[in-house]
C-alpha cells in the first residue's frame, strides 16, 4: 500500500507529501470533471420546466443556511482534528473527528428532509429535467458527504485501536483533502444552486 | 452488370438465414430469444468454459489459479489484462468478420445480421475494441514495461491495480454477456442520445452498455490515479523525468488525459442510466437535451482517440531507437508534441458535431483546433524519420510493425486533417470515408504498436521470443488486410455510403469496394490467426531461453534485468546518471549499472482475495439494475461498501516491510 | 517496404479499372457540393505532398541506414535534435494548414449565412421519421414524403426536424449533411444544378433500418416542376366512409389510409409516407425497384426489406385483392391525376 519509506531516496519533489495524499489529489481532480460535467447539465436543464416547478419556486434559500453552516464547519472542525493528531492527542482528535462526523450526519438528515419534502409535493426526479438535474447534481454530492462519514468512522475506529500510528496518520491526511474537496463542491453548490436559483437567476 | 446480379444470387444461396424468433424465454424484465446465433453464442460458451475447466482440472493448475486471481503484482496483472484483451479482441474481431461478410455483396443477408442483429454486432465490435481490446492491451503493457523502465518495484498502490484489472474484467463481461441474456446493446458504440433510451433500441442491450463501460471505466480512473503517483514519485534514484523513457512518457500523459476525461463519461453514462432505468428526462427528444449527451461524450471520446494513441507513440520511439541502435532524434521536442496534443485533444471534440447545426463561428474554432493536432504530430513522424537516419537498422519484427506504422499512421493522419476541414467535412461526416479515417489510426497505430509491445516484452513477461518467421508472415499479411481492408472505405464514403448501415443496393456501386474490403478483413482474420497460433507454439515449446537483453542492444533498464523478470525484479534499485542508462552503462562499464549502496526498505503488499470480491459485487449490482431488480442492485452496491470496510480493517494483516 | 506502395496502386488501379469508378461526392450537381469537392481535393493535394516527402524520407533512411550498409555514419547525423530542423518541420506544417484554413474557413462561413439569411430562396421542411423522409412545401401547402422534387439552377433551404431519433440529411451529390434532431431545427443551404436523379441518405444511426432510411431526389425543368406540383395537388386520396367504385382504391380506403395518403395535399392520413403520384416512382420506399413483383412483396411483408418498421405486414389481403390494390398505386400517373382517369 504505502511505500513512504521510500520515497525521499526515489523522488526530489516531494511537494504532495505521501503517495496516498498525491493519489488522492488525483482522485480529487477526477472528481471536479465530474462535478464540473453535472453542473453543466444542471445548467442546461434548469430551463426545462416542464409542469414541475421553476427554481425560483423551488428553492428556498432561509433553510438551507442552516445545513450550510454545519457542512462548512466541519471543515474547520476536521482541521482541529489533525492538529491534535500532529500534537500526538489522539484523544483530541477522536472528539474533533467526532464533531465533524456530527456535523455531516446532521447535514445529511436536513438534505434527506429537503428531498422527502419535495417528493412529498409531488416533485420527482421524473418530474421535469431541471428537477433530475437537480436530484443528481445534490445527491450524488450527498453520497459523497456519506461515504465521507462511513470513511470517518473507520478513521475513528483505526485511531480507537490506537495501532499503527503512521497509517491513520496517512490516512487522516488523505481524508482530509476528500473532505475540503466535498465542502468546496458544497459552497458551488450553495451559489450556484441555491443563492441563484432562489433569486430566480436562471 | 449482369453478371454481378448471377453472383449475387449464387451467393445468397449460399448463406443460410435462420428462422427468426423460434422460442423465446422470459428472463427477468426481457426475453432471451432463441434465435441460431443466440444458440451458437451459448453452445460455444458452453464449449469454451467447459473446455477451461476441464483443462484446469486435468493439468491440474487450480491453485496457480487461484494464485493469480488474487495477486497484486505489476507483472502478472500485466499478462492478465493482455490475455482477457486478446480474448476481447478475437470477440470483436469476429463481430467484425460477420459485418463484413453481411457488407460483401449488395442487398444480401449473411445468417441473422440484418437490421439490429447487425446494429448489435457494430455496437458490441466498437464498445469491445475501444473500451476492452485496446485500452486493457496498453494498460498491460503499461503494467509490464513502465515499474521496470523507470526502476520502481511496483505501482504506488498494488491493491487498486488489482481492483481496476478486475473492474476492468467485469465490465468486459457485462458488455460480452448482453449478447446471450436478452440482447447487446444496438445504438452505436457512441450511444448517441435519444437512440439509446426512450424504448428506441433495446433497453436491456442499452442497461448493458451503461453498467459496463461504468464499471470498466472506474477501473481505469484508478489505473490512472495508479499510474499518476507512480510515475511521479516511484522513480529510481536518477531517474528525472527528463530520462525517462517515451513509452514511460507517452503512457504518463495518457494517464492524464484519462484521469480528466473518464470522469466526463461517468458523468454522462449516470445521466443514461437514470433515463433508461428511472425514466428521467435528461436526453429525451422533447423536454431534454439530445445533443447534452453528445458533448460529455465527445469531452471524454476525444481526448480517447489520444489515449489510445500516445502510449503507441511512446512505444514506437523506444523501438526505433533500439533497433536503429541511435537515441531518440528530438527527445524534448517529442515530449512537447506529447503535451501539446494531449492540451489540444481537450479542445477539439465538438468536430464530432459539425453536423449538429452550430453556427459558423463554433465549427470554425473547433476546425482550427483540430488542423493544429497536425503540427505536433507531425513532428513526432519527422523525428522517428530523423531517429533512423544515420543508424544500423535491424528488422526484427518488433520494428517492422513500428516501421509498417509510420507510413500507414501518415495515411490516417493526412485524411484526420482533410475531415477537420468544415465545409468538406459536412460530405465525410458519418461516411464510410470516416470509417476508413479512424480505423487507419487505430489499427494501424494503435493496434501495430500493441502487436509491437507484445513482441517486443514478450521476453520479459515469458522469457521467450516468439518465432520470428512467424512473426513476419503476421506482419506482412496484416499490413496488406488493413490497407485492403479500409483503403477502400475512403472511396465508398466519397460514394457516399453512410457509417453503420447493414447493406446498400446493387446500383450503389459500393460493391466492389466492399468485397475489397471484406477480402482484407480475411486476410486481417488469417494473419491474427498467425500470431495466436506463434503465441501456443512458442508456450508449448519454450523456444528460446531469452537473455536479459533479449533482442541485443537494449537501452532501458527493463533490459538489465533477467528474463522472463524475477520475482523481486530490484533487491537494490539502479541509479541512473543519463537517458538510455544500459545502453551508456555497456558503452562506460561493460553493462554494469549503478545501484544504490544500501537498499531502502518499502512496503510489500501481498495476496488477496477482496478486489475480485468487489467487482464481483459489481458485477451483482449492474446485473440487478440492469434486469430491473432493484433490490438485487441494491444489496450489490451494499456488498461493494462492505467490502472496502472490510480492506480498512484488515488492510494492515495484508502488507510487510521489506528489506 | 516498398511492397506495401506497390500493393495499395494496385489496388487503387483495380479499382478505376475493373468498375468504373463512382465517386458522387466528387461528382456534384450543385454549387455548394462543387465548392466541396473543390475543397476535398485541394486539401487532398496538399496533403499528398506530406505524404510524398514522408515516403520518400522514409525509403531512403531505411534502405541507407540498414544494418550491414557500408555507408559512412557521420557524427552530424548522430546528434539527438537539431534545432534548425526542428524549426522547419513545425513552421512548414503550419504554413500548410494556414493555406488549407482560408479557403475552409470562407466556404463555412458563405454556406452557414446562407442557411441563416437567404430568404428567397425555396423553402423545404424536412422531418425524419424512422425510417422515411416527409417533405414540406410549406409556400406550396404540399407535402410528400421518400421522394424530393426540386426545380433546376435553385437556391433551397430546408429546414431539418425530427419527430423520434436524430437522422441526418444528405445528398452526396448537392452537397454535405446537417442533422435533423428532436426538439430542434436547422437549417441547411443546398443549390441545385442540372435536372437529374440523385440518391439521399440518412447518414445518422437511427435503428435497425437505418440502411433503408433513403429518399430519391429528382430535380425538374422549371416547367416540369410546376406541372409535377400541380398534379400533386389534385386531390385524388379517397375519403373515409366514401362510396368507391374502383376495387383497387376501395382497397386502399380500407386497409391504407389510416396512415398513407395518395395526394399532396393532405393534412390528413399522415402516420406514414404520402403516396403520392406513386406510379412515377422508381422505388417503393425508396430501396426497391418499384415493379409488381416487389410492392406486392412489400405490402405483404415490409419488415422483410425493412426490420422494424411501423407498417404491418398485410397478409390479410386476397390475390384479387392485392392486384387491384397494386395496379391502383401503379395508376397514380402524373398523366393521369392531370386528366382526372383513374
Amino acid at each position: 500500500m504505502d511505500k513512504a519509506g521510500r520515497v525521499e531516496t526515489s523522488s526530489k519533489n516531494d511537494w504532495a507529501g505521501s503517495l496516498d495524499r498525491f493519489g488522492m489529489w488525483m482522485f480529487v481532480g477526477a472528481e471536479t470533471i465530474l462535478f464540473l460535467c453535472f453542473f453543466a447539465t444542471y445548467l442546461v436543464s434548469s430551463v426545462s420546466t416542464l409542469d414541475g416547478p421553476v427554481p425560483k419556486e423551488l428553492l428556498e434559500l432561509k433553510s438551507i443556511l442552516l445545513p450550510t453552516f454545519l457542512l462548512l464547519s466541519s471543515s474547520w472542525t476536521f482541521y482541529r482534528a489533525e492538529k491534535h493528531f500532529k500534537n500526538d492527542g489522539v484523544r483530541g482528535t477522536m472528539v474533533w473527528l467526532g464533531i465533524t462526523l456530527l456535523c455531516a450526519l446532521l447535514f445529511l438528515g436536513f438534505e434527506a428532509h429537503e428531498f422527502t419534502s419535495y417528493i412529498g409535493k409531488g416533485y420527482t426526479i421524473t418530474t421535469s429535467p431541471f428537477l433530475a438535474a437537480f436530484y443528481v447534481l445534490v445527491g450524488t454530492h450527498g453520497a459523497h458527504v456519506l461515504f465521507g462519514s462511513v470513511w470517518m468512522m473507520l478513521i475513528l475506529w483505526h485511531c480507537f485501536r490506537k495501532k499503527t500510528k503512521w497509517t491513520n496518520w496517512k490516512k487522516l491526511q488523505a481524508f482530509a483533502i476528500y473532505w475540503h474537496f466535498v465542502d468546496t463542491v458544497w459552497v458551488f453548490i450553495f451559489i450556484i444552486v441555491y443563492v441563484l436559483g432562489s433569486q430566480g437567476a436562471y | 452488370m449482369r453478371s454481378l446480379t448471377i453472383y449475387i444470387v449464387f451467393v445468397k444461396k449460399m448463406y443460410w438465414k435462420a428462422g427468426s424468433d423460434m422460442y423465446s424465454i422470459p428472463f427477468f424484465n426481457t426475453e432471451i430469444k432463441l434465435a441460431s446465433d443466440i444458440i451458437f453464442g451459448y453452445i460455444t460458451a458452453f464449449i469454451l468454459g467447459g473446455g477451461a475447466l476441464f483443462f484446469i482440472t486435468y493439468k491440474k493448475k487450480w491453485l496457480i489459479l487461484w494464485g493469480w486471481i488474487r495477486t497484486t503484482d505489476h507483472l502478472k496483472i500485466g499478462i492478465m489484462y493482455l490475455a482477457a484483451a486478446c480474448a476481447f479482441l478475437l470477440r470483436g474481431g469476429l463481430d467484425a468478420m460477420f459485418m463484413r461478410m453481411q457488407l460483401a455483396f449488395p442487398n444480401i443477408d449473411f445468417w441473422v445480421f440484418q437490421g439490429e442483429k447487425y446494429n448489435q454486432m457494430m455496437t458490441t465490435h466498437g464498445t469491445l475494441m475501444i473500451f476492452f481490446v485496446v485500452m486493457p492491451f496498453l494498460f498491460g503493457l503499461m503494467n509490464v514495461a513502465i515499474p521496470l523502465q523507470i526502476g520502481a518495484r511496483d505501482l504506488a498502490f498494488p491493491f487498486l491495480n488489482a481492483l481496476s484489472f478486475w473492474l476492468f474484467l467485469t465490465g468486459g463481461m457485462l458488455v460480452n454477456i448482453s449478447f446471450l441474456l436478452g440482447g447487446s446493446p444496438e445504438a452505436g458504440w457512441t450511444s448517441y442520445a435519444p437512440l439509446a433510451i426512450d424504448g428506441f433500441t433495446g433497453n436491456t442491450g442499452n442497461n448493458f452498455y451503461a453498467f459496463g463501460v461504468q464499471v470498466s471505466g472506474i477501473g481505469t480512473i484508478m489505473t490512472a490515479i495508479n499510474f499518476i503517483v507512480t510515475i511521479v514519485k516511484m522513480r529510481a534514484p536518477g531517474m528525472t523525468m527528463l530520462r525517462m523513457p517515451l513509452f514511460t512518457w507517452g503512457s504518463f500523459i495518457t494517464v492524464i488525459l484519462i484521469l480528466f476525461a473518464f470522469p466526463a463519461l461517468a458523468a454522462a453514462l449516470v445521466l443514461l442510466t437514470f433515463d433508461n432505468i428511472l425514466a428521467t428526462d435528461f436526453y429525451t427528444g422533447g423536454p431534454g437535451q439530445p445533443l447534452l449527451w453528445q458533448h460529455l461524450f465527445w469531452i471524454f471520446g476525444h481526448p480517447e482517440v489520444y489515449i489510445i494513441i500516445l502510449p503507441a507513440f511512446g512505444l514506437f520511439s523506444d523501438i526505433i531507437s533500439h533497433f536503429a541502435r541511435k537515441a531518440v532524434f528530438g527527445y524534448m521536442s517529442m515530449i512537447i508534441a506529447l503535451g501539446l496534443i494531449a492540451f489540444l485533444g481537450f479542445m477539439v471534440w465538438v468536430h464530432h458535431m459539425f453536423t449538429v447545426g452550430y453556427g459558423v463561428a463554433i465549427n470554425a474554432i473547433f476546425a482550427i483546433s483540430t488542423m493544429l493536432i497536425a503540427v505536433p504530430t507531425g513532428i513526432k513522424v519527422f523525428n522517428w524519420l530523423f531517429t533512423i537516419r544515420g543508424g544500423s537498422v535491424r528488422f526484427p519484427t518488433p520494428m517492422l510493425f513500428a516501421l509498417g506504422f509510420i507510413p500507414t499512421f501518415v495515411m490516417g493522419g493526412v485524411t484526420g486533417v482533410m475531415v477537420s476541414m468544415v465545409s468538406a467535412d459536412y460530405q465525410y461526416h458519418d461516411s464510410y470515408f470516416v470509417v476508413g479515417h479512424f480505423h487507419y489510426v487505430m489499427v494501424g497505430g494503435t493496434l501495430m504498436g500493441i502487436f509491437a509491445g507484445l513482441y517486443y516484452w514478450m521476453p520479459k513477461m515469458f522469457g521467450l521470443i516468439l518465432n520470428e518467421t512467424l512473426g513476419k508472415i503476421h506482419f506482412w499479411t496484416f499490413l496488406v488486410g488493413l490497407h485492403l481492408t479500409f483503403f477502400p472505405m475512403h472511396l465508398a464514403g466519397l460514394n457516399g455510403m453512410p457509417r453503420r448501415v447493414y447493406t446498400y443496393l446493387p446500383e450503389d456501386d459500393l460493391f466492389g469496394l466492399n468485397f475489397a474490403s471484406s477480402i482484407g478483413a480475411i486476410i486481417m482474420a488469417f494473419s491474427t490467426a498467425v500470431f495466436l497460433f506463434n503465441l501456443i507454439r512458442s508456450f508449448l515449446k519454450k523456444e528460446g531461453d531469452a537473455e536479459g537483453d533479449a533482442w541485443g542492444d537494449g537501452r532501458n533498464l527493463e533490459w538489465s534485468i533477467p528474463s522472463p523478470a524475477p520475482e523481486h525484479r530490484w533487491s537494490k534499485l539502479p541509479v541512473v546518471r543519463s537517458r538510455d542508462p544500459f545502453w551508456a552503462a555497456k558503452e562506460q562499464h561493460q553493462g554494469r549499472l549503478e545501484y544504490e549502496t544500501e537498499a531502502q526498505p518499502y512496503v510489500e503488499e501481498g495476496n488477496t482475495i477482496l478486489p475480485v470480491l468487489i467487482s464481483g459485487f459489481f458485477f451483482v449490482a449492474s446485473f440487478g439494475f440492469i434486469f430491473g431488480l432493484h433490490w438485487v442492485g441494491t444489496a450489490g452496491i451494499a456488498l461493494i461498501f462492505a467490502t472496502m470496510i472490510v480492506r480498512s480493517l484488515t488492510f494492515d494483516k495484508n502488507i510487510t516491510l521489506s528489506r | 517496404m516498398k511492397r506495401r506502395y506497390v500493393g495499395a496502386l494496385m489496388i487503387i488501379f483495380l479499382f478505376l479499372s475493373g468498375c468504373q469508378m463512382r465517386l458522387d461526392v466528387l461528382n456534384p450537381a450543385g454549387d455548394v457540393a462543387a465548392g466541396q469537392r473543390d475543397l476535398i481535393v485541394f486539401s487532398l493535394a496538399v496533403m499528398m505532398i506530406v505524404v510524398i516527402v514522408v515516403a520518400i524520407l522514409f525509403i531512403w533512411f531505411l534502405w541507407k541506414y540498414r544494418a550491414g550498409s557500408p555507408i559512412e555514419r557521420k557524427g552530424q547525423m548522430l546528434k539527438h535534435s537539431n534545432r534548425k530542423l526542428e524549426i522547419a518541420w513545425t513552421v512548414l506544417p503550419v504554413l500548410l494548414l494556414a493555406l488549407m484554413a482560408v479557403p475552409m474557413l470562407i466556404q463555412t462561413y458563405n454556406l452557414e449565412t446562407k442557411a441563416d439569411t437567404e430568404t428567397d430562396a425555396m423553402q423545404i421542411n424536412v422531418t425524419g421519421h424512422r425510417y422515411w423522409w416527409q417533405f414540406d412545401y410549406p409556400n406550396d401547402n404540399i407535402r410528400t414524403a421518400q421522394e424530393l422534387h426540386l426545380p433546376a439552377n435553385e437556391e433551397i433551404i430546408f429546414h431539418l426536424e425530427s419527430s423520434d431519433v436524430i437522422h441526418s440529411f444528405w445528398i452526396p451529390q448537392l452537397g454535405g449533411k446537417k442533422d435533423a434532431i428532436p426538439g430542434q431545427t436547422n437549417q441547411l443551404y443546398l443549390k441545385t444544378g442540372e435536372p437529374g436523379i440523385y440518391e439521399g441518405k440518412c447518414a445518422e444511426l437511427c435503428g435497425a433500418s437505418h440502411a433503408g432510411m433513403r429518399f430519391q431526389v429528382i430535380v425538374h425543368e422549371e416547367e416540369d416542376f410546376k406541372k409535377w406540383k400541380t398534379a400533386v395537388k389534385k386531390e385524388v386520396t379517397p375519403k373515409e366512409g366514401e362510396t368507391v367504385s374502383h376495387e383497387g382504391k376501395r382497397v386502399f380506403q380500407q386497409n391504407c389510409l389510416t396512415c398513407h395518403a395518395a395526394d399532396g395535399t393532405a393534412v390528413q392520413h399522415t402516420k406514414g409516407p404520402n403516396l403520392t403520384l406513386y406510379g412515377d416512382r422508381e422505388k417503393i420506399s425508396a430501396i426497391l425497384p418499384n415493379d409488381e413483383k416487389h410492392l406486392k412483396e412489400w405490402i405483404q411483408n415490409p419488415e422483410k426489406f425493412k426490420p422494424s418498421i411501423d407498417m404491418p405486414s398485410h397478409n390479410n389481403l386476397s390475390e384479387q385483392e392485392l392486384n387491384a390494390l397494386v395496379d391502383y398505386l401503379h395508376s397514380l400517373r402524373q398523366e393521369n391525376v392531370l386528366e382526372g382517369r383513374e
